[in-house]
């Protein structure tokens, strides 16, 4: 059995700090214990019980939200293992700091999900907000490992300063994708706006939309270096498609442009940008 | 009339040389003989039977208010987020730790750890209308600030006219106006110098530009309007090189020109290296010649500055000092042109036990506390959040406590701290009377502040409780009873009351004429509205004074 969290309107009112709903704790709570959860809105602390009916029992890792909190903050923050669901959106620094275990989220994210994400996985539906994978706000590292997919589009920073792990969108993506990256993969099947890879250091950014203004997306201080098949890249794709990220079938072993910087950092990341048009 | 009475504990009282068991009276607020008449029973009484009674605690420099407290708040969201945040509760609102509290949170925990004042070290006169309303948001403890004068044009500008009554006006007149306490003395001179783009001041006799002093004239002057005007508090000096190997050179140079004048000079901790000004890591301890000078001398006090490992943010009026902090650690970096007045530089530092040079300086600190042969002269501080929290300061009282503390503590340093600093070799321990004198009495004395620090009739009502532990750290940490003002904030180690605490400030004469031209120089010169700069009382606080008299 898993718990299920209705949303009252209640919870639409005031930032909802969600941080104490966490799967693994909740699996040897009963349904009282669950209803005590001290979460806060606003400025004050409020039980679990008054903003949401509760349905199900414990015994699993797993955590329905079976609607939208769209003002939330810090849900599945710092979360270590188990199953939470959310089926409407949620709003901003979603999954920051998690280590492990799976966020599900049917709708959109808000601003800062998955930022200082240390591992796990954290799956979007519909869109993500600007600072996917990013830095705290402050802080100056960025993801340090585990895996973000949205399907939908991304907003501005993705991946900002991001140490390792992998973030893929299905749309396009904002301003300064990879921006100040320190490691890591970002894959982008839509297109991607002015300041791609800027100040990045090492990392890979693949850009997988053949529309891609390459001129006006990467910073003159990247410098084209050829083209070539990677086979790193089928791999990649073929473990994307296994999360049930929707790929182009015509990228498998698609040669790619490649472009080397940022050259005013350390120099030596790269931006992917793929041909459909190029398998033999 | 509300009649309190702590009955039977231990009282440690160094400032009536007091350590007994009795109990203390405290009636509306302020303390009282016991009443002669058996028949006036109290209207409460507290158990102290088997716990040791302090005055409330008196941290006599720190950081708590103002526009650079809350640079450094924007400066680092990420580790101000750090741990749980602070839920509201019936008494305080919501709010966060981290390196720099949210207003509410400080003032609670200061009172949790038995604190019923706390002193601000360094607010420009233009901050101070910023600092008083985040001070009156400051519950449970009095509290008030210095006012950075050290880099004043205009206080520089009558130094080098050699018009010694209109500079004792001006400085009279700032201090009222922005309801401080005293005069703190920020890297004098070299902060001007350092804005106009010449780097930092190489010696107390450099000229600074434009105005034609030298640090040494400056520091003179100031003391001189300190003892003129009879502060309560001499002027309180954090001297130039902060922070660089080797300035244990210019700390005892601005020791000897404040010779025979009151002054405190603060967070020593981080003056007293020996080694290369260009090679951090030659950094060693410079504290023996600088605390037998203080030890042979009448009228200097200081106060340590200890650090305290771990993450924490550094907030100084010294711009120079936070930009060599950045360039060593490479981090960010905030600076700030106060104009006509001082400079701010704000960066986050993280003082790690693996880290030679920070070992030095812990051990530094340490020195101090147990060089200093007469605890009335050193005060308690970890220039706070600079060297660390004031919620280390039960620590810092369990190292001075216990040698085998220090041994262990010191076994996890790098090796070569024990060829760098003479720790390892100091057997001292403090008693419980000597960390009273130290946390209370000797900085309420230093501050000049007659009614802190001491539980004598006529005292304010502050008191903390403690239950005796041989662990001095948790002792410390969890007061079992903290009164402030007569009224118990925290009973059996909860929460009761958050009464909201009052501003210290002075009151000095003089002559009001002398003041116009400061008044005149200040509207045609700066950006803030002249009216903005007018003595007058404080709504959003119940204020004190603290009498004008020397009390050193």
């Amino acid at each position: 059995m898993s718990w299920k969290l209705i949303p009252r309107p209640l919870v639409d009112r005031s930032s909802l700090d969600l941080s104490a709903i966490q799967p693994d704790r909740f699996r040897d709570l009963d349904v009282d214990a669950v209803a005590r959860v001290r979460l806060g809105l606003g400025n004050e602390p409020i039980e679990l019980g008054e903003c949401f009916d509760i349905e199900g029992a414990g015994g699993d890792d797993f955590v329905e939200i079976a609607g939208s909190v769209k003002t939330s903050i810090y849900l599945g923050i710092g979360m270590k293992s188990g199953i939470l669901r959310v089926s409407g959106d949620c709003g901003r620094l979603t999954g920051v700091e998690a280590e492990g275990g799976t966020i599900d989220v049917a709708g959109s994210v808000g601003f800062g999900a998955g930022s200082a994400m240390r591992g796990g996985l954290l799956r979007v539906q519909g869109d993500a907000g600007s600072g996917l994978g990013g830095a705290y706000p402050g802080s100056s590292i960025g993801m340090r490992d585990g895996t973000i997919l949205v399907a939908g589009s991304a907003g501005d920073d993705v991946g900002l300063a991001m140490r390792r792990g992998l973030i893929a969108i299905g749309g396009s993506a904002g301003a300064g994708t990879g921006r100040s990256m320190i490691a890591g993969s970002i894959f982008v099947a839509g297109t991607v706006a002015k300041g791609t890879g800027a100040g990045m250091k090492r990392g890979t950014i693949v850009l997988m939309d053949e529309n891609t203004l390459i001129d006006e997306a990467v910073s003159p201080t990247f410098a084209a270096t050829g083209r070539f098949r990677p086979h790193f890249l089928a791999i990649y794709l073929r473990r994307l498609d296994e999360l049930g990220f929707a790929v182009d079938p015509r990228l498998f072993g698609c040669e790619c442009e490649r472009y080397n910087g940022d050259l005013i950092e350390r120099g030596i990341g790269e931006i992917l940008v793929c041909n459909p048009y190029s398998v033999t | 009339m509300s009649l309190l009475k702590i009955q039977g504990g231990r009282v440690i009282d160094p400032a009536e040389g007091v350590d007994e068991v009795r109990d203390v009276w405290i009636a509306n607020g302020v303390i009282v003989a016991a009443p002669g008449d058996p028949a006036i029973r109290p209207s409460r009484t507290i158990d102290a039977r088997g716990f040791v009674v302090m005055p409330g605690g008196v941290d006599m420099h720190c950081h708590l208010a103002g526009p650079k407290v809350n640079a450094g708040r924007m400066l680092v969201p990420e580790l101000n987020r750090r741990g749980r945040p602070i839920e509201r509760t019936e008494l305080f609102p919501s709010g966060s730790l981290g390196p720099v509290p949210t207003a509410a949170v400080a003032g609670a925990r200061y009172a949790g750890l038995g604190y019923t004042t706390a002193i601000d070290a360094a607010v420009a006169p233009m901050g101070a209308i910023s600092a008083r309303m985040e001070l009156a948001d400051v519950p449970c403890i009095d509290k008030g600030f210095l006012v950075l004068l050290g880099n004043h044009h205009y206080v520089m500008d009558a130094i080098r006219r050699g018009e010694k009554e209109r500079l004792r006006a001006a400085v009279a007149y700032i201090l009222e106006s922005t309801r401080g306490l005293g005069i703190k003395i920020v890297d004098p001179g070299g902060v001007e110098r350092w804005k106009q783009g010449k780097g930092a001041v190489t010696s107390l006799d450099d000229q600074v530009e434009g105005f034609d002093v030298t640090p040494r004239a400056i520091l003179q002057a100031l003391a001189e309007v300190a003892d003129e005007l009879a502060l309560p508090h001499p002027v309180h000096v954090h001297s130039n090189h902060l922070g660089v190997p080797g300035n244990r050179l210019t700390t005892l140079e601005t020791f000897k020109t404040l010779d025979g004048r009151r002054a405190h000079f603060t967070h020593v901790q981080f003056h007293s290296y020996g080694g290369k000004p260009d090679n951090p890591g030659s950094i060693r301890s410079g504290v023996a010649e600088l605390a037998d000078y203080v030890n042979a001398h009448e009228g200097i006090t200081v106060d340590v500055g200890q650090i305290v490992f771990g993450e924490t943010l550094s907030m100084t009026a010294d711009g120079p000092a936070a930009h060599y902090l950045k360039k060593i650690t490479g981090r960010k970096w905030l600076s700030h042109d106060v104009e006509l007045e001082t400079g701010c530089g704000v960066s986050p530092i993280r003082y790690d036990d693996k880290s030679l040079v920070h070992a030095v300086q812990w051990a530094i600190g340490l020195e101090w506390f147990l060089g200093v042969s007469d605890p009335w002269k050193i005060a308690l501080s970890t220039d706070h959040p600079n060297g660390g929290s004031f919620l280390s300061y039960p620590q810092i009282i369990a190292l001075l406590m216990d040698r085998g503390l220090r041994r262990d503590f010191l076994r996890r340093l790098p090796e070569r701290v024990r060829s760098r600093s003479t720790l390892g070799d100091m057997t001292r321990e403090y008693t419980l009377e000597e960390i009273a004198i130290v946390t209370r009495a000797a900085p309420a004395r230093i501050l000049g502040l007659g009614n802190k620090g001491r539980l004598s009739p006529g005292a304010d009502g502050d008191a903390a409780i403690y239950a005796p532990d041989s662990d001095r750290e948790r002792m410390f940490t969890l007061p079992k009873y903290v009164i402030a003002r007569g009224e118990i904030v925290i009973e059996n180690g909860e929460f009761r009351a958050a009464p909201a605490g009052r501003l210290i400030r002075v009151e000095p004469a003089y002559d009001r004429d002398a003041a116009t031209e400061f008044r005149r120089t200040f509207a045609e010169s700066s950006t803030i509205a002249a009216s903005r700069f007018q003595p007058q009382p404080d709504p959003t606080h119940e204020e004190i004074t603290a009498p004008c008299q020397k009390n050193i």
